[in-house]
């Protein structure tokens, strides 16, 4: 043992771990009381971590985020409840106009990865809920409230604009351990002969978990 | 008192031909089957030239966590007194040789050894603040402070000079100032028996790590030359959630057979660091299989982590037949899981290299609880090293195998969410 490994131990032993200390200090072996035989144990009391070893069980219960109901974008004047849309053989289900859909087969807005919320830039008359969408900017608030009653943050990094035939799917959908929520619509020229505009935006933002 | 590197090296020869002997190679290229030495034994990043930045962001964060977790251990192994202080302060001087070494690829020798002499001084003032700790001194944890407060301009100042910049003085001293915050509360807490916040302080301080290490990443990409491909790409990203992940897992659990084997009073609060670590992870696998795939994963999960635990009861009751009965459900839970996840990934994530990777895993955690239980400390040090590294091989397989069988999963291409009202 080092001087200053002494030095840590003694005071150790004179300071308020002196229990934890006398089962390690200068033993050699700072198992201790932990390597005790069963039969030894009957002269030596059990130390209580071995007793929390012996009960210890792994968590098994996973605690999942409430299915999300509502979405606010106070940046652009959105609020409202969402909706649920899902996937068909690879493609997304578009959403009804008007609407603000929660990509259900992916992942729910606050558990680790991406959660997606797909609405519309435009109907065939007007403008539809993410029409301002592109207008998000870096810090922006994104509120979602789930079914529980909880309301979680999140807050834009960035807006990206893609070709819809050079859509970043990795980076929206690819899974991740941190809490991600992504916000598309269409952009771009509209090609009246496809009647499809030629872009997605998408509005990415991370959970403000401060 | 003497400086932690000299103090270190009192108690390396045990153990320094085994880790010096796994230094070196390429931690982040490493083979997930049967990993490098380098990944093994936490080498340096490439040497410039062949540098990629995934390959430098993984070696830095590896090596950045694994100096969190050492630095903890050896507070707590220092604050409490116990004797394997000196093995703790070995495998912390070991992952100072090789942050040193991965530094010294990008900034050659000259800038490494600043670097080293930076660094190792803040180890001493950390080791200093707890010899404050344990002698009851508030003048010495005071005087570490304030050694501490001034290694943190000194080191924002040589990043900020190394980085052209890209990483501000005052932008380092902040990131310092919450590593010095995380590692004295956790050791604070721990010596007033505060396990359940030391055990939180520590989860903080790991993953503070990883936004340090991705800041660095970024500052000298984007100032050197010669270092190829993109540091923050959806893949590396995936890459580093799932080796943050798996690393701390693997020490977590390391802390919490040590905890166990010798009936420390901290073994709730570090099981209960592995809980959260066990949802989180569960969490980022949901995401891949599904809600139905992530609760199949997290039950065999939970079950290798308790067989980990009967087997360190059984070790401290010297009971061999408790730890045979372990052994094999870990052997079970080996063929199991492996089959779990080539099913699950349609062949993506295969069986054998699953297993392999597991077998490895068993190993090295139950040699170094069998070595702390021992007394042999710098065993038990070595092969947690090696463990702690290992995890990240396993990412590196995972990581791949889940990018490739979300590339047949995920939507594809465009939404269609317009319908043209608003266009001229």
């Amino acid at each position: 043992m080092t001087s200053t490994a002494r030095r840590l131990c003694t005071a150790a032993t004179g300071a308020a771990l002196l229990a934890l200390a006398l089962t390690s200090c200068g033993s050699g072996n700072d198992a201790g009381a932990g390597a005790a035989t069963a039969d030894e144990s009957n002269a030596i009391p059990a130390p209580s971590g071995l007793d929390a070893a012996r009960e210890y069980r792994s968590v098994r219960e996973a605690d999942p985020v409430a299915d999300p109901v509502a979405v606010a974008i106070p940046a652009i004047d959105v609020d409202g409840p969402l909706t649920r849309t899902g996937i068909d053989d690879r493609e997304l289900e578009v959403p009804d106009f008007g609407d603000m859909s929660w990509f259900e087969s992916g992942t729910a807005p606050g558990d680790p990865g991406p959660a997606a919320i797909l609405g519309h830039v435009d109907t065939r008359k007007g403008p539809d809920v993410f029409y301002r969408l592109h207008e998000l900017e870096p810090g922006d608030s994104v509120v979602v409230d789930t079914a529980d009653g909880e309301s979680l943050e999140f807050v834009i990094d960035r807006v990206e604009q893609h070709d819809k035939d050079e859509f970043p799917t990795e980076n929206v959908w690819l899974p991740g351990s941190e809490p991600r929520l992504h916000l598309i619509t269409c952009g771009g020229e509209f090609d009246r002969s496809a009647g499809s505009y030629r872009d997605n935006v998408i509005a990415f933002a991370t959970l403000n978990s401060s | 008192m003497p400086r932690l590197s000299r103090m270190s090296l009192v108690a390396l020869p045990a153990a320094g031909v085994m880790l010096l002997s796994a230094c070196g190679g390429t931690g982040g290229t490493a083979a997930p089957v049967e990993p490098a030495a380098g990944t093994d034994g936490g080498g340096a990043a490439q040497t410039a030239g062949d540098l990629t930045a995934e390959d430098l962001r993984i070696t830095l964060e590896r090596q950045l966590g694994q100096h969190a977790m050492l630095a903890v251990e050896a507070m707590r192994a220092g604050v409490a007194g116990q004797d394997h202080f000196d093995a703790a302060a070995a495998s912390l001087e070991k992952n100072t040789e090789d942050l040193t070494d991965s530094i010294g690829a990008v900034y050659g020798d000259e800038g490494a050894e600043k670097f080293n002499e930076l660094w190792s001084n803040h180890i001493d003032f950390f080791v200093q603040y707890t010899t404050g700790v344990a002698e009851d001194d508030q003048e010495a944890q005071d005087e570490a402070i304030e050694r501490l407060d001034q290694y943190r301009e000194d080191f924002g100042g040589f990043l900020d000079g190394a980085t052209e910049g890209e990483l501000p003085q005052n932008a380092v001293a902040d990131l310092l100032q919450d590593h010095v915050d995380q590692l004295v509360s956790q050791v604070d807490a721990y010596a007033a028996e505060d396990y359940a916040g030391a055990a939180e302080q520590t989860r903080e301080a790991y993953a503070h790590m990883f936004g340090t290490a991705q800041g660095l990443t970024n500052a000298i990409v984007a100032t050197q030359d010669g270092i190829s491909g993109d540091p923050e790409s959806p893949d590396v990203e995936l890459r580093s959630d799932l080796g943050k992940l798996l690393g701390e897992h693997a020490q977590t659990a390391m802390q919490a057979m040590r905890a166990g084997v010798s009936g420390q009073d901290d073994f709730d609060a570090i099981a209960g660091a592995l809980d959260a670590n066990t949802r989180d992870l569960t969490g980022a696998i949901s995401g891949v299989f599904g809600a139905e795939g992530g609760q199949a994963f997290m039950g065999m999960w939970a079950d290798h982590i308790d067989f980990f635990v009967q087997y360190t009861v059984g070790l401290a009751e010297g009971d061999e037949q408790a730890k045979e009965e372990a052994l094999q459900r870990l052997e079970q839970y080996r063929e199991d899981f492996s089959q779990f996840l080539d099913g699950a990934s349609d062949g993506s994530i295969p069986a054998e290299v699953v297993a392999e990777g597991l077998q490895k895993h068993v190993d090295d955690l139950v040699d170094q609880v069998d070595a702390f239980e021992s007394g042999e400390y710098d065993s038990a040090y070595g092969s947690a090293y090696d463990a702690y590294n290992h995890m990240y091989g396993t990412a590196e397989a995972l990581s791949g195998g889940i990018v490739d069988f979300m590339g047949g999963e995920m939507p594809a291409g465009g939404v269609e969410t317009g319908g043209g009202g608003t266009t001229r």
